[in-house]
């Protein structure tokens, strides 16, 4: 079906396999296969510009389809001309952000994008300078500019309300801007990317493959397990490097705890943004028993610092398998509880049913992922549709509601939570002996790989071409969060201004992840480190 | 009621906060905390600084006092324990220790240093002594005769042996 | 000899309320498996704000804005001469009943002015809010006092305290601790504060000393409507007056602060609706009141 599409518009297929699909596209056909594909229920997962010069071919973009009914990701690759290519968003809403993305990182011009705005450089940002490009230092910084100003329409009917940068509903900086009647929002606008790492042009410029995975784990504060897994996964997906499996299953356990304890954080913070902190407590204090756990199986609560290409660094024993049994144990029996009892206090019902409400249409044709999309009636989950780590061997439900609401996410969640204490089970029943990691691989040239994992809030996809010397040539981490939230608009219209934080809170998003794509550090000036640390850049031997 | 039988189940919990910092806290068996190089046991060989992703670890040769200096510095590192993976003589170790906040930058670094071996032909500082004598273990006894040669030196002379050895063995 | 007994009931007044805080607060964190602050950590805190500066926001109305923490205090601490506390002792005079009314109105009013001339949208929405739950409580308010005047014949508190036992008294006290929970700004009618929805709301732009007062009268309008709240069911004689007051207090505040770490917020047209059903019950007591029940 998929390759009747691409075949039927001269593509050229590049790799077939049971995973991927990746095919080069010629310019004029790109916006007709994106259509058919899309048509064929394939949503638009992330989209990666890339510059090939240093492989001299130009600048290209690569456009990632997740297709659910096959199990399959499907790359297309398209040159740019003069560096122009069409752009897919008229046809696809989801490709908005990440044309805009390869538009200001890149500097490919897209004809026919409905907003060719700035979406990730600052606004003082000098034109014509694009950070992701091979030519550009990763250390280099340019002279700021003034920024254009913008002229803003007031509406004397309503009020402005700014929701962040700073913002206790949000703990992290990102800005809402509601434009309220009354206690009514009337139109929402998002403002995002403040948090700028630079990760990608630090990894692609100055990292080594088997020490990405670090800095992959720290994308995010909470799920970066999640991440390295993917990055990890990407690199043996482009080497072919067999994974033991008992390596597998520890990464399938690890994934799991993370999944709890991210669940359980995030069941704290909605309570806590339904002034029930007492619920916030309890969920926390679950949680604490995973953060342990963690801290058992890895050394440390938080970044676990497991993953390398190719297994995993630390084996589980039977005194831990024990130790983890008994508290999962626990948790089940405690979660259940607590839960059942808070499901029965009819304000906070109140303030979760019918409201925010994401259609399955628009849900879809914003590609949204993980619970934001099962809870508006969409059977999505990596862990099923394309099984990755030992997710294959075990048996699990994926839970999908239909009224999209926020108690339909909560309780897709909950379901969640319930599902990994069983998936972790399992894999204490079936953990099967050998290696933990095989160590015996040489990277190949150029070569493509895609790495895609269900992380708590979703869909994780990264994106990834190998160099010589155990380099990466690009890499792009595509977080879930960064589908999510241009389905917040939608939610927000037309809800009361007290539920904004709740509806803002219910796709769980976390904004770090979805910025850290970026390299440039708006702060001007600002000084990462000093003193002794000048010496940081001195390499060894000199 | 269930807003009642919550009530109780904290309760019947009490309390579950720590009183740390007021009280000390345990860390599990295979805790990732501050790293810390046993000098006595290092060799400079420099693994740990290859495969340390942050770059905390830097290793360098300060060839006018012909030393080699390792030198880690805590405000970088994110206790991921790759260097003590690496190390072959296991120097560098990660401790339970993780209350690091100081009010002296002083605090944060650890600095190694090692004394290096000159090369006989040259006189360049090239190796550290333990590193080299490390390796000598390693080595067939017919090639340590060039343990102590840079190895630019040991390259020249090495391929003087062979056109030697190739113009009919007379020195060999 | 009246006026020291007043006094002391007004210093007791002011010391305590901050306290009352302070053990809420503890008693909140044993409900939530914590171990929570010291109890006099109301007091430090509201110390260290009387030490700070305060600061004027640039889009505020300044004049409005200054006077409103003032007049709010002012407002709170006359109601608590005219209102008996720990000491039977008051300003008597006919009509005292509405007068404290009034004056918790007048507080409650000067918080909002104060808000709306702060030039904050999350202090205006916060104080529309504030003032719109203000009314709806209102309604249910009038006709408690309609039952009490009609039980008493009076409105004044010396011929109000204690309340004789009648169904229509009880089920207007019910009330009464309903109204109270309400207007103490509590979750979940804190709908007004809304720390994670418009934080802190009318609170949002003070500082130091402004906020510090607006602080104190919040814990002091709490302190007083639990007084009058225990002034109708004390008995007359003093001992054991005194005593039933302190314990009254303790009780109170733990009944109030268990509510409250259990339940989660409103949205204001939910409150609102709850208000409405509330008025409408109370209405339906004060008919019974009329009708001698």
């Amino acid at each position: 079906m998929i390759l009747d599409i691409l075949r039927k518009n001269d593509a050229e297929v590049i790799r077939h396999d049971e995973r991927l699909i990746i095919t080069s596209v010629p310019n004029e056909k790109l916006e007709e296969v994106a259509k058919e594909l899309f048509s064929a229920n394939c949503y638009y997962a992330t989209g990666v510009g890339v510059d090939e010069r240093g492989m001299s071919q130009g600048f290209a973009i690569y456009h990632i389809f997740n297709s659910e009914n096959e199990g399959k990701y499907i790359v297309i690759k398209t040159f740019a001309r003069n560096l122009t290519i069409p752009s897919i968003t008229p046809v696809i809403e989801g490709a908005n952000w990440a044309e805009r993305e390869a538009m200001d990182m890149i500097g490919i011009k897209f004809d026919g994008h409905p907003e060719p705005e700035r979406l990730i450089l600052p606004d003082d940002w000098p034109e014509g300078l694009h950070p992701l490009r091979k030519d550009f230092p990763y250390n280099k910084r340019p002279p700021s500019i003034k920024p254009k100003s913008r002229v803003k329409k007031k509406d004397p009917n309503t009020i402005e309300v700014p929701v962040g940068p700073y913002h206790p509903a949000l703990h992290e900086p990102e800005s809402f801007e509601l434009y309220i009647k009354g206690e009514e929002i009337v139109e929402a606008k998002y403002k995002g990317f403040h948090v700028h790492r630079g990760m990608e042009k630090l990894a692609e410029s100055r990292m080594t493959i088997n020490q990405i995975p670090f800095l992959a784990e720290r994308i995010c504060g909470i799920c970066g397990f999640t991440h390295s897994c993917a990055y990890c996964q990407a690199v043996e997906d482009a080497a072919k490097i067999d994974v033991p499996e008992r390596a597998l299953y520890i990464r399938t356990l690890l994934l799991e705890i993370e999944r709890i304890h991210s669940h359980l954080l995030w069941f704290g913070v909605v309570f806590h943004l339904l002034g029930f902190e007492s619920g916030f407590m309890h969920t926390w204090r679950i949680r604490e028993d995973f953060m342990n756990l963690a801290e058992i199986l890895t050394g440390n609560r938080k970044t676990y610092g497991m993953n390398l290409i190719g297994g995993v660094r630390r084996a589980i024993d039977e005194s831990k398998k024990r130790k983890v049994m008994r508290i999962v144990e626990g948790s089940k029996r405690d979660t259940v509880e607590i839960f059942d009892n808070v499901m029965g206090m009819r304000e906070l019902l109140n303030r979760m049913e019918n409201v925010g409400v994401l259609p399955k249409k628009e849900a879809r044709g914003i590609g949204v992922v993980g619970p934001t999309a099962r809870g508006s009636g969409i059977d999505t989950d990596v862990r099923i549709d394309h099984p990755y780590a030992a997710y294959g061997e075990l048996e699990f439900k994926v839970p999908v509601y239909k009224t999209g609401d926020v108690l339909s996410r909560v309780l897709v969640r909950y379901e969640e939570v319930l599902e990994s204490f069983w998936i972790i089970e399992q894999v204490l029943d079936q953990l099967p002996q050998g290696d933990i990691i095989n160590e015996n691989y040489k990277i190949p040239e150029f070569a493509i790989g895609l790495g895609a994992t269900e992380a708590p809030r979703g869909e994780d996809v990264h994106f990834l071409i190998t160099e010589r010397e155990n380099k990466v040539y690009r890499w792009h981490p595509r977080a879930p969060t960064y589908n999510n939230l241009p389905a917040l608009p939608i939610m927000l219209v037309g809800e009361k201004l007290a539920d904004a934080p709740v509806i803002i809170g219910s796709i769980d998003p976390c904004f770090s992840c979805t910025d850290h794509v970026s390299i440039i550090d708006a702060e001007r000036g600002k000084i990462l480190w000093k003193g002794p640390l000048n010496e940081g850049v001195r390499t060894w031997g000199g | 009621m269930g807003r009642l039988r919550l009530i109780g189940k904290a309760i019947s919990i009490g309390r579950v906060t720590e009183k740390y910092p007021f009280a000390p806290i345990e860390v599990p068996e295979g805790f990732r905390g501050k790293p810390v190089i046993n000098p006595d046991e290092c060799i400079g060989c420099s693994a740990c600084a290859n495969a340390c992703p942050p770059q905390a670890l830097q290793v360098y040769d300060d060839l006018k006092r012909g030393i080699r200096v390792i030198h880690f510095f805590l405000g970088r590192c994110i206790f991921c324990a790759r260097c003590q993976d690496v190390c072959p003589t296991d120097a560098i170790r990660l401790t339970k220790e993780f209350e690091l906040a100081t009010l002296s930058e002083e605090d944060l670094h650890q600095v190694v240093e090692l004394q290096m071996v000159r090369c006989k032909e040259c006189g360049r500082p090239f190796d550290t002594f333990r590193h080299v004598i490390y390796l000598a273990k390693e080595l067939p006894p017919e090639q340590r005769t060039m343990m102590f040669l840079c190895p630019e030196c040991r390259a020249k002379k090495a391929s003087k042996i062979i056109s030697f050895a190739k113009g009919g063995g007379k020195i060999v | 000899m009246n006026i020291i007994f007043m006094a002391i009931n007004l210093a007791f007044a002011l010391i305590i309320a901050p306290l009352i805080d302070g053990f809420e607060r503890k008693v909140r964190a044993r409900l939530q498996n914590r171990r929570g602050p010291s109890i006099f950590q109301t007091w430090w805190d509201l110390i260290k704000l009387f030490r700070r500066p305060s600061i004027e926001p640039r889009d505020s109305v300044k004049s409005f804005y200054i006077m409103a923490p003032y007049l709010t205090f002012t407002a709170i601490l006359t109601a608590c001469l005219i209102l008996p506390t720990l000491l039977p002792h008051s300003l008597n005079f006919a009509g005292d009943l509405i007068v404290v009314i009034y004056m918790v109105s007048l507080a409650t009013f000067g918080f909002s002015i104060g808000a709306f001339s702060s030039g904050n949208p999350y202090a205006q929405i916060g104080s529309s809010r504030e003032l719109s739950l203000f009314m709806s409580e209102e309604l249910v308010l009038a006709f408690v006092v309609g039952v009490i005047a009609l039980i008493s014949r009076s409105l004044s508190f010396e011929h109000l305290f204690p309340l004789p036992l009648r169904i229509s008294s009880i089920l207007a006290l019910a009330l009464l601790f309903v109204i109270i929970y309400v207007t103490s700004s509590r979750i979940p009618f804190d709908i007004p504060e809304a720390e994670p929805e418009i934080i802190e709301g009318p609170l949002i732009e003070y500082s130091g000393r402004h906020l510090a007062l607006l602080l104190y009268f919040i814990h002091l309008k709490r302190f007083l409507l639990y007084g009058l709240f225990l002034n109708f069911i004390l008995p007359e004689k003093p001992g054991i007056r005194i005593g039933g007051f302190l314990i009254g207090l303790v009780i109170l505040s733990l009944v109030y602060s268990s509510l409250e770490a259990y339940y989660g917020r409103f949205r204001i047209d939910q409150a609102i609706r709850l208000m409405k059903k509330l008025s409408f019950v109370a209405f339906i007591v004060w008919i019974m009141a009329m009708v001698g029940w």
